[in-house]
């Protein structure tokens, strides 16, 4: 288990330095960072002289060839130093990254837990009851709730209890009651797609041969459900569960812009428009080393479900 | 005596949250040293905390601030007479040093994305602790409006020099009306009023700038009360008007929206009929009725209200005539469907590029749209060569000053010259003589020449001037300021 565990940790650095060098070739030749100082459709003009931009070129290292730009941005970045931002002043990547980390982290943890709250029992019902009323309802959540995008869902919620109701804050962040309406638009899509997955896998699990076994030796219908069929059923849903953590981590764009919320999500699409080139890949590494962590966990955890799962 | 403790409880939130103000912005502040970036919110928040030496009033005068007076000694040189009695935020006195400090530091730092403002200074001369000399290279019209940009606010040396900018972008220190109390990125921005103002109190104890990018959101903030200021899209302003609470302002701008034609030898709109021929089938009303719910002004030139030495002959009118589009195009060879225009920009003017496609194609022009995301596009745009006919840009100039405006299109070192490949010897040397020219009357004549030829030669082909909407809650006596600027100095709650 625990050769397993450091083999797993070693794969990490291979991993991420495949994704810095498809990510450091991607931001370079989506076009010149600083054509950005200039503007593109809406500009303020003489704000920037033209020389101006080539000394700034010499400083952020642009002037130098590709590949002596990459061995420099590896080199940095192992000492967690991914460059200065140029949007946010000259103020070191990483630490712009990591202090949107908690509201992110607040609007994620949110979501998984409204995403599981109502998928779980949802999905049990469902099987449970399958083809009857309980299992159309479901069905019919699960089908919408995937099928509206976030941006239209929040927009709605806002309107609903926040303009009409007055019951909820508009935007914003500091107090629950501001987590409110992002972490639903955000937790309904995943526990639709959740509550699909568990009722498939139930559904599916309680006609396998050992299921009549157990009912047969007379286990109570909860029983069965529960211990023997809940917990086999599970993997996939664990599986998809810690695949979407990082992506929780790495913020929602949509949400976090509807809803005034101050994470990565909004810093991410400020550095993309801005070719904010040390703040993207910033996040891109962080969340790279987020997903891989979260799959490693998953990993580990389907041992405690299935215990004939083992690890070498 | 629980009812009266609740009572007071009650009265005391209520004060409290009857004294701050609360303002919806729709990105957040890269960080607080003025000179170090170009983002429009920032410098239009920045006046809250930093003076500069001049301000714009709110008919676009120049109007002392930190300076008291400013004067031409011989034509390179300028004497400043400063406030006296002007206290930083910490508590220590604004003087000369100060001036010195930060406009040198300007000059000289070219790392400083703002430098350009004062690369005609040579130095500071410090006269007495309340009299300063600027010299510069060369003489300056332009040098009175520069300092009214908040790029050019002044600085504390003492606290600069004590913390170093990477602390300062971050908890900066001005003479401003507001201090700075604390900001969460991309979230809020908080001030506190400064009691010791020069110019007196501000109204409100607080200052809350919130950073709201979606303006659906921003919207149902200020109909909620939760902001008392936002932005408004052209789709949001029934629902403003209608909500009762709030009422919509209108926000006069100098930004024009216009095509920069490419010129260089082999392109097609390197003939000028070409581009008199789209000028004339380009119908500039449309634009405004279409894409702006009417709000707008036609124009022949680049420049709005608020701009000094707005050439108004040329302003809030236009050419549209097809006939006469057609006669040309067959005069320089092309008919009906012979002749391809390339119409590029960024995803963003898609409307604007489809109604343009429209109206060639009833010239008998065939338009060949190219759109690019945004970030994509600006590279396009500012590389030599990579846009072939026209190409979409809206500009606005923050010096007000429409000799500022026209230097862009100098040749050869004007931005916008350098893409559209014009150049025009006798225009460019109108232009540099008009930004060296101290006389005012001659500089307008310097200027109204100028604009005759670009008139004629059409290197770029303006539609119209864009005003902005505001939305402003009915509970707030404010209203918005033609330079953009949200300094909420003269805010007051409304009766």
């Amino acid at each position: 288990m625990f050769g397993y565990v450091l083999r797993r940790l070693l794969q990490v650095i291979p991993t991420i330095v495949g994704i810095t060098l498809l990510l450091f070739i991607v931001v370079r030749f989506s076009g010149d960072p600083l054509a950005i100082y200039l503007g593109d459709d809406d500009m303020v003009v003489g704000q920037v002289g033209n020389d101006q931009i080539a000394a700034l070129r010499a400083r952020l290292g642009l002037d130098q060839p590709l590949p002596l730009q990459y061995i420099y941005f590896l080199r940095d970045a192992l000492h967690g130093d991914f460059g200065r931002s140029f949007i946010y002043q000259n103020q070191p990547a990483l630490p712009l990254v990591i202090r949107r980390l908690p509201a992110t982290a607040a609007l994620g943890g949110a979501a998984l837990l409204i995403g599981i709250l109502i998928s779980l029992p949802a999905g049990l019902i469902a099987a449970r009851f399958r083809n009857r009323f309980p299992d159309t309802f479901a069905s019919f959540y699960a089908v919408v709730g995937e099928a509206v995008p976030n941006f239209w869902l929040g927009i709605m919620l806002i309107l609903l209890f926040a303009v009409n109701l007055r019951v909820l804050p508009v935007s914003g962040s500091g107090t629950w009651r501001h987590l409110v309406l992002p972490a639903f638009t955000l937790g309904t899509g995943m526990s639709a797609l959740l509550m699909r997955l568990l009722r498939g896998n139930l559904i599916e699990v309680m006609s396998l041969d050992y299921i009549r076994t157990a009912r047969a030796k007379g286990l109570s219908a909860r029983s069965v459900l529960f211990k023997h069929g809940l917990r086999n059923a599970a993997i996939s849903y664990i599986t998809v569960l810690g695949l979407s953590v990082p992506g929780l981590l790495s913020g929602s764009v949509v949400t976090e812009s509807i809803f005034a919320w101050p994470g990565m999500g909004l810093l991410f699409i400020t550095a993309i428009n801005g070719r904010d080139m040390a703040v993207v890949q910033a996040i891109v590494v962080f969340t790279a080393f987020l997903a891989i962590l979260g799959n490693l966990i998953v990993d580990l955890v389907y041992v405690l479900v299935d215990p004939r799962i083992t690890y070498r | 005596m629980r009812r009266l403790l609740i009572l007071v409880i009650a009265v005391l939130a209520w004060s409290a949250n009857a004294q701050t103000l609360t303002i919806a912005i729709s990105e957040g502040i890269p960080g607080f040293d003025p000179t170090q970036t170009t983002r429009t919110v920032a410098n239009d928040v920045y006046p809250n905390i930093f003076d500069g030496l001049l301000a714009l009033d709110r008919e676009g005068q120049i109007v002392p601030s930190l300076a008291l007076s400013w004067e031409v000694v011989n034509e390179k040189d300028w004497h400043l007479t400063l406030r006296q009695g002007v206290k930083w935020h910490d508590g220590e006195t604004f003087d000369a040093e100060d001036v010195k400090f930060t406009l040198e530091r300007l000059a000289t730092n070219q790392d400083l994305i703002r430098h350009v403002l004062m690369t005609e200074l040579e130095s500071v001369e410090v006269v007495n602790p309340y009299e300063v000399v600027l010299h510069m290279a060369n003489p300056d019209p332009l040098l009175p409006v520069n300092l009214t940009m908040p790029a050019t606010a002044m600085l504390p040396a003492h606290y600069f020099e004590a913390v170093g900018v990477d602390k300062f972008t971050q908890a900066p220190i001005g003479t401003g009306p507001y201090k700075f109390t604390e900001y969460r990125p991309d979230d809020r921005l908080v001030l506190t009023v400064n009691e010791d103002y020069w110019a007196g109190k501000a109204a409100f104890s607080e200052l809350v700038f919130r950073v709201i990018t979606e303006s659906t959101t921003s919207v149902s903030e200020l109909i909620t009360g939760g902001v008392a200021v936002s932005d408004i899209g052209p789709n949001d302003l029934d629902r403003v008007e209608s909500s009762g609470v709030a009422h919509v302002t209108t926000q006069a701008t100098n930004r024009v929206v216009h095509w920069t034609l490419n010129v260089s030898e082999g392109q097609a709109t390197a003939d000028k009929r070409v581009r008199e021929a789209l000028d004339l089938a380009i119908d500039n009303q449309v634009f405004i009725d279409v894409l702006e719910n009417g709000y707008g002004t036609p124009t022949r030139v680049r420049t709005g209200p608020g701009d000094n030495f707005m050439p108004t002959k040329y302003y809030g009118t236009y050419n549209y005539d097809p006939d006469r589009a057609r006669e040309l195009l067959a005069e320089a060879g092309y008919g009906p469907g012979e002749l391809t225009i390339t119409i590029m920009g960024a995803s963003s003017v898609s409307d604007r590029a489809e109604l343009t496609a429209a109206m060639l194609e009833a010239v008998g022009i065939v338009p060949d749209i190219q759109l690019f995301e945004s970030s994509v596009w600006s590279s396009k745009y500012w590389t030599p060569g990579e846009f072939t006919n026209m190409a979409g840009v809206g500009s606005s100039n923050s010096a007000m000053d429409y000799g500022s405006t026209l230097s862009d299109l100098q040749c050869p070192e004007g931005a916008h010259s350098q893409r559209s490949h014009w150049c025009n010897e006798e225009f460019s040397d109108l232009v540099r003589a008009a930004n060296r020219e101290l006389d005012t009357a001659k500089r307008a004549e310097l200027l109204d020449a100028a604009t005759e030829i670009l008139v004629d030669e059409l290197p770029q082909i303006y539609l119209y001037n864009s005003v902005g909407f505001i939305g402003v809650s009915n509970k707030l006596d404010w209203s918005p300021r033609p330079d953009g600027s949200l300094l909420m100095f003269d805010a007051r709650p409304a009766n």
